[in-house]
């Protein structure tokens, strides 16, 4: 053989790029029973080793900038799940990266009966952005946003500075459906306010109470202060703290009618505006309806995993699951839909700030399909 | 983080160009090499890693598998095999050889990568780029050392009989031509 039939030979080309013993081998035996083409051999590996295989590229600027992202976004004390909310803040135009973000493949139907259901029709509400309301001042962040009140400002993971106005001792934290956001108070208590929801909280607390109000659903560690008392007011209770993390759902127009305060760790009294008075133990959930208050034993992780990005199932009914993606991202299932199907779902479904994603994977898992319809009104 | 600076510039082209060939576009790759380094940042100590390259290789493949699986939404079961493409373009440019064979030689490594499937041309591509052993490359594919090999072996088995029937093919031509001639 010629140089240039070793190199058009098919099993030379795989043995030089794969350097595999087996291939050397056989080479020995081929060039010992043909002699006479052992120089064009040796020629043809040394001119096959200057083949490349192509190679994509970064830009020396594309390559900085991944880089600076990834140096200036690392936050030590966050774990990783959280860095999927952080992506969407990175390339928020990338149509590729929706998928990202778009929901768990952790989602198991347990339910064998594989019946078809009908369609599930939903109502979108309006959808707005985040928006953080100081003194006369209106900021609107594109997508979940993560802020900290620092000194006399309010700062977010981009660097952005947000001056609170002199004199204003309250500031809003606005979060729509679909939506939600992390935030450090002055001091230090950290808290993840939920899809829907409103926080009044001060840019200093001064006196001897710290106290914030709120509309919806917020999951907060507290920081421990003795002499100075924490409280979570909302419209129908108030709940005080004690150095503690727990989860409080207080939508005025919850599902089930029941407000609702989970207890994580450490300890909180609930008193409703009528003067009832209950105290919790971790892992205990305080059921608020009117004046009436129940406490039940709960598995908390279901409860608060919704500031992970995420909503965790357990053998959970459709119909259960369905409402709390209503409230999440403020759709409700028109009658037509099959609520009282059979089906449970198990699992995990991430939370994407575009609804479709989600009730698509849903709706592939239990073999139904969806239908989106705007409400004008 | 000058430790990171390091292994970063180090690394970014030979992982960019790997999550490419996986056959992801741009903006996928540089979110999975983001996360990941987001995950080694995480680790107290990178020096207890033997190999970083080769874990930084394994850490891509997964994350980009895992949005490969995310994204089209479906559950696989057992081997990917045949799902990522890893195509695989070459350059000859360099070889002493007249422009006409070039064109040709391109053609023809790139037609006999066709005929192995996807996961062997991935080792073929980790070995030949980055001089991989079976143990490391096993380690970044998530399968054993011997299916590893056994899969090479298999590519070459496979294509050095098709070059030994074509040979076949050739001495009965002659030889029949030489009956011929033995005839007239």
């Amino acid at each position: 053989m010629k140089i240039k039939d070793f190199l058009t030979n098919e099993y030379f080309i795989v043995w030089m790029l794969s350097k595999d013993a087996d291939g050397a081998a056989y080479w020995e035996d081929y060039i010992k029973r043909n002699p006479a083409d052992k120089e064009a051999f040796y020629q043809a590996q040394f001119e096959f080793n200057k083949v490349h295989f192509k190679k994509e590229k970064l830009s020396e600027v594309e390559k900085q900038e991944l880089f600076s992202k990834i140096i200036n976004q690392y936050v030590p004390d966050q774990g990783k799940s959280r860095s999927f909310l952080r992506k969407k803040m990175l390339y928020p135009v990338a149509a590729g990266l929706a998928i990202l973000f778009s929901i768990g493949v952790y989602l198991q139907l347990t339910a064998t009966d594989s019946k078809k259901v009908e369609p599930i029709i939903g109502r979108v509400g309006e959808t707005k952005e985040i928006q953080l309301i100081t003194g006369e001042q209106e900021y609107v962040f594109k997508g979940n946003t993560v802020l900290k009140v620092d000194g006399s400002d309010i700062r977010d993971k981009e660097g952005g500075t947000f001056q609170a106005e002199e004199g204003t001792t309250y500031n809003t934290l606005v979060v729509p459906y679909g939506r939600q956001s992390e935030l450090t108070l002055s001091d230090g208590s950290h808290l993840w306010l939920n899809s829907g929801s409103t926080l009044r909280f001060p840019t200093k607390f001064s006196g001897i109470h710290r106290t914030i109000y709120l509309e919806g659903e917020i999951y907060i560690d507290v920081v421990e202060d003795k002499k100075r008392p924490f409280t979570v007011e909302t419209s129908q209770f108030n709940v005080d703290v004690y150095g503690t993390s727990f989860n409080v759902n207080a939508y005025g127009d919850s599902f089930d009618g029941k407000d609702r305060v989970v207890l994580v760790e450490g300890s909180v009294a609930v008193e409703t505006k009528e003067g009832n008075r209950a105290k919790l133990s971790p892992n205990e959930a305080l059921l608020i309806e009117g004046e009436s208050l129940s406490k039940q034993n709960v598995d908390v992780s279901r409860y608060v995993s919704w500031k992970e990005g995420y909503l965790s199932f357990d053998q959970t009914p459709m119909k259960e699951v369905l409402m709390e993606l209503s409230r999440y991202y403020n759709l409700s299932f028109s009658k037509e839909s099959n609520m009282d199907s059979d089906q449970t779902c198990t699992g995990k479904i991430y939370l994407s700030t575009d609804v479709s994603n989600v009730l698509e994977t849903l709706s592939a898992m239990v073999d139904s399909s969806f239908k989106i319809e705007e409400n004008n009104n | 983080m000058d430790q990171i600076g390091v292994i970063y510039n180090s690394n970014i082209d030979d992982l960019f160009a790997y999550g490419t060939r996986l056959g992801f576009n741009k903006e996928e790759v540089m979110d999975a090499i983001h996360n990941i380094f987001h995950k080694i940042m995480l680790k107290n100590s990178l020096s207890e890693l033997d190999n970083v390259k080769s874990y930084l290789f394994k850490s891509l493949r997964n994350e980009l598998f895992n949005e490969f699986k995310r994204s089209r939404r479906v559950t696989l079961v057992g081997d990917e095999e045949g799902v990522l493409p890893f195509e695989l373009q070459v350059n000859v440019e360099e070889l002493l050889i007249e422009d006409e064979f070039k064109a040709q030689l391109k053609s023809k490594i790139e037609k006999t990568l066709r005929k192995i499937t996807p996961r062997q041309r991935e080792i073929i591509y980790l070995r030949y780029t980055q001089e991989y052993g079976y143990q490391e490359i096993s380690e970044i594919l998530g399968i054993g050392v011997p299916a590893c090999r056994n899969l090479i072996l298999k590519a070459l088995r496979q294509l050095r009989d098709s070059d030994v029937k074509y040979f076949l093919f050739l001495c009965i031509r002659s030889q029949q031509f030489n009956n011929i001639l033995t005839f007239l």
